[in-house]
């Protein structure tokens, strides 16, 4: 590895790299001291600060950094805001943060790899093999790169767009070819992956005791951004805003009563609910909370179901079923204004959610 | 299928396996096993025996030699604990699975009007493309795709590299998605700009359309050549071609026809270009989709923990063997021949139902309760597939 790759400056835009975590490890600084030193403090606000951009902007912000010391600084916030997170135990929050951060990088990174010089393709090269992507420049360009198709489909079968779809990619004897502004993007959900494992960490109560005046205005800060957008909480990838019950289709309420008051629903009906929650966002352990009070509730069974209708690693695997399957199995109960312009539940939810912002925009 | 006939089916499957050279998967002990036995439930019910596990492929030969199964599957999944229930199995990876099956090549209305024989014909042409796109598109190596008669109506592809072990279902639907060009953008594998034309020169214009990617190349390629033909043929010929198109009818025919029959049309089709000039271009393309994509089942891929055929084993509905095939014999490859394990002594049988099949070149007939006396491996088609018993 050369060696800008190992100084602070550089690893500090990229803090969840292992040469990072490295050098936080080999500099000697202990857990202890970077909760309760006086010297770190301002590492401690900026890792409140990572999070709550992370809250407000959806993207953590690249610092201007001249000095080592302030390298240092914006390397420790980094383990300091996944502390931070982990404490507050709110999964979305996590989510959130993880996408934000990776967002953060890939703006950095699309920057550290436009300078029109060598480090370019260095740099795609360091992060490469830091995922443990192979990828190539095609010969006599720096534009353009290949992968194989397995790294490929690793990092992109969780995006939606058409696009990176690898029926419309080029695919050639097992080799996809992207340009360079595309395989950041890939790089981008590396990171992701990278920053969401392990968290939330395991911290020990009295640390985030400790810790808890930063937590407690992060907490403020989520509470009021959340008000903004009512009940909705974030947008996300999947363009959908997180879990607004009031704007759920009256197929989906009605099952969802049922479940809450223990009424025994069809497997139809249990198939449709949860693929339609996981399509707006939720996890698997919120829909199993769901599923406690059903009368034949099993706790595995339950689980095993979930995770197959969302498919492995989490991705959702199934969509949920259209108005028209929804009422060959009887799961329709009825219209109402909105079921008359969609012929699907999910797009019932999209609209109202639509309907339901405008109304909170012009207020 | 009567409890004699069972019997004697059972024990020649139990002859077949007492000699037969079984082919062990990779990581046989990590895999998941179930069988299906001539039991008293058969063939009503098919119970299938599965979590079944084998620390040795001794132990597992044993087995097949012991219960002559009528249908013997494995995991295309490793487990840590492949006789565990599934939550708790521990999977650790699995072969990529293709299954190409006559039920899915072609419409359930159009699958009674094939003989058996043509369907073998049908799938077998479905997976040479299959194989292509997975040496061409995937890369992958010959000697990394083990190709399977199904020992019924289709094949299997097994792919048991370590490249492709750790996919997931998301990741093997796209490689379905692929397969079957399902979400296939036709804006993005067809833009306008300049294209290189066959000639080697540069089309200059920049509204021409041009090909992106490997599908949008396999399409344009396909395109050119049926213009090529439609600017070729006797007029009623090229008609009757596009009126195959949804959305076309005569008088659209006969103006594509037109147009491309015109000489500057004709050159630049020549030269490889397509006019965006050239009428319904986009139904034309929708129509040649179809022709050149794949058809595997979806469900068989993406199930990281399916159950699929042991190759070598016997198909207790037809007792031809699920029989492996080198890619480079698979054109040579008849299914009808070459995975009959049976002799040909004879064996006296009734008919339940009118039936026929043509098995190594012999054509056999036999009519609803008539006395035959058949070829051993004739006679176990027959009853294997329910249509007679033993008299």
């Amino acid at each position: 590895m050369t060696d800008w790759c190992a100084e602070p400056v550089h690893l500090c835009l990229y803090p969840f790299l292992s040469a990072a975590s490295e050098y936080v490890e080999e500099s000697g600084i202990t857990l202890d001291d970077l909760i309760h030193s006086g010297t770190y403090r301002y590492a401690r606000s900026r890792g409140k600060e990572r999070v709550i951009e992370a809250i407000k902007d959806g993207k953590v912000r690249k610092q201007a950094i001249i000095s080592n010391a302030q390298a240092e600084t914006e390397l420790l916030s980094y383990p300091f805001a996944r502390i931070l997170v982990s404490c507050i135990e709110d999964e979305r929050l996590v989510r959130r943060y993880a996408i934000s951060e990776a967002k953060g990088a890939y703006e950095t990174l699309l920057e550290d790899s436009s300078t029109g010089s060598s480090l370019d393709t260095d740099i795609i090269y360091e992060m490469s093999e830091e995922f443990g992507i192979r990828v190539d420049f095609l010969p006599g360009e720096r534009e353009q790169v290949q992968m194989p198709f397995v790294d490929y489909l690793r990092f992109t079968a969780n995006l939606r767009d058409k696009r990176w779809k690898l029926v419309n990619r080029e695919l050639e004897k097992g080799k996809v070819k992207l340009r360079k502004s595309e395989f950041i993007r890939i790089i981008q959900e590396a990171m992701y992956e990278r920053i969401k494992k392990d968290l939330p960490l395991d911290v020990p109560a009295d640390i985030c005791k400790a810790i808890s005046g930063y937590t407690e205005s992060i907490k403020k800060e989520l509470e009021e951004t959340r008000k903004k957008f009512g009940d909705a909480g974030f947008d996300f990838e999947s363009g959908y805003r997180v879990k607004d019950p009031g704007c759920f289709p009256p197929c989906m309420s009605h099952i969802l009563n049922n479940l809450k008051e223990g009424v025994n629903v069809p497997h139809s009906a249990r198939f449709a609910v949860t693929a339609f929650l996981l399509n707006v966002g939720l996890t698997e352990d919120e829909i199993i909370e769901i599923y406690k009070n059903s009368p034949d509730f099993d706790a595995d069974r339950t689980r095993y179901q979930v995770e197959h209708i969302a498919g492995d690693k989490g991705g959702v695997r199934y969509t949920a079923p259209s108005c028209a399957t929804m009422r060959t199995y009887g799961n329709c109960v009825g219209n109402d204004e909105v079921c008359e312009k969609v012929s699907h539940p999910l797009s019932y939810y999209k609209l109202k959610l639509k309907k339901k912002r405008k109304k909170v925009e012009y207020k | 299928m009567n409890e004699k006939t069972k019997r004697f089916v059972r024990s020649k499957f139990e002859e077949y396996y007492r000699r037969a050279k079984i082919e062990i998967p990779r990581e046989s002990w990590m895999r998941e096993w179930g069988f299906v036995l001539f039991d008293q439930y058969f063939p009503e019910k098919m119970v299938m025996r599965r979590h079944k596990s084998f620390a040795t492929s001794k132990d597992l030969v044993n087995y097949l030699r012991e219960n002559a199964p009528a249908h013997a599957y494995h995991s295309a999944a490793i487990y840590k604990y492949p006789s565990a229930t599934m939550a708790n199995k521990g999977w650790l990876g699995a072969d990529l699975i293709f299954d190409l099956d006559a039920d899915h090549v072609i419409s359930e209305a159009e699958l009674s009007k094939y003989s058996y024989e043509d369907l073998l014909i049908l799938v077998k042409k479905e997976t040479m493309k299959l194989v292509h796109f997975l040496l061409d598109d995937f890369g992958f190596r010959a000697d990394d795709i083990e190709l399977v008669f199904s020992g019924s109506r289709g094949y299997h592809l097994h792919i048991k590299t370590e490249e492709v072990r750790g996919l997931g279902s998301r990741e093997r639907r796209e490689i379905v998605d692929y397969l079957t060009a399902a979400g296939l953008d036709m804006d993005r594998i067809f833009v306008k700009g300049k294209i290189r034309t066959l000639d080697g020169c540069v089309g200059k214009e920049s509204t021409l359309l041009k090909p992106i990617g490997s599908w949008g190349k396999r399409l344009y390629r396909e395109t050119i050549d049926f213009f090529q033909k439609i600017s070729e043929v006797e007029e009623d010929e090229a008609v009757e071609e596009l009126r195959k198109i949804k959305g076309i009818g005569d008088k659209r025919a006969r103006e594509i026809i037109r147009i491309a029959k015109e000489e500057k049309q004709k050159e630049e089709i020549k030269r490889g270009i397509l006019s965006p000039d050239i009428p319904m271009l986009e139904k034309i393309r929708d129509h040649l989709k179809a022709k050149i994509k794949d058809t595997p089942d979806e469900p068989v891929t993406s199930d990281i923990k399916r159950l699929i055929r042991l190759p070598t084993s016997l198909h207790g509905k037809s007792s031809l063997e699920v029989k492996p095939v080198r890619i480079e014999a698979f054109k040579d490859f008849d299914p009808l021949e070459d995975a009959v394990v049976f002799g040909d002594s004879p064996v006296e049988i009734s008919a339940a139902r009118n039936s026929s099949i043509e098995m190594k070149g012999e054509r056999y007939e036999v009519e609803a309760s008539e006395i035959a006396s058949l070829p051993e491996h004739v006679a176990l088609y027959f009853m294997c597939k329910g249509a007679a018993e033993i008299k």
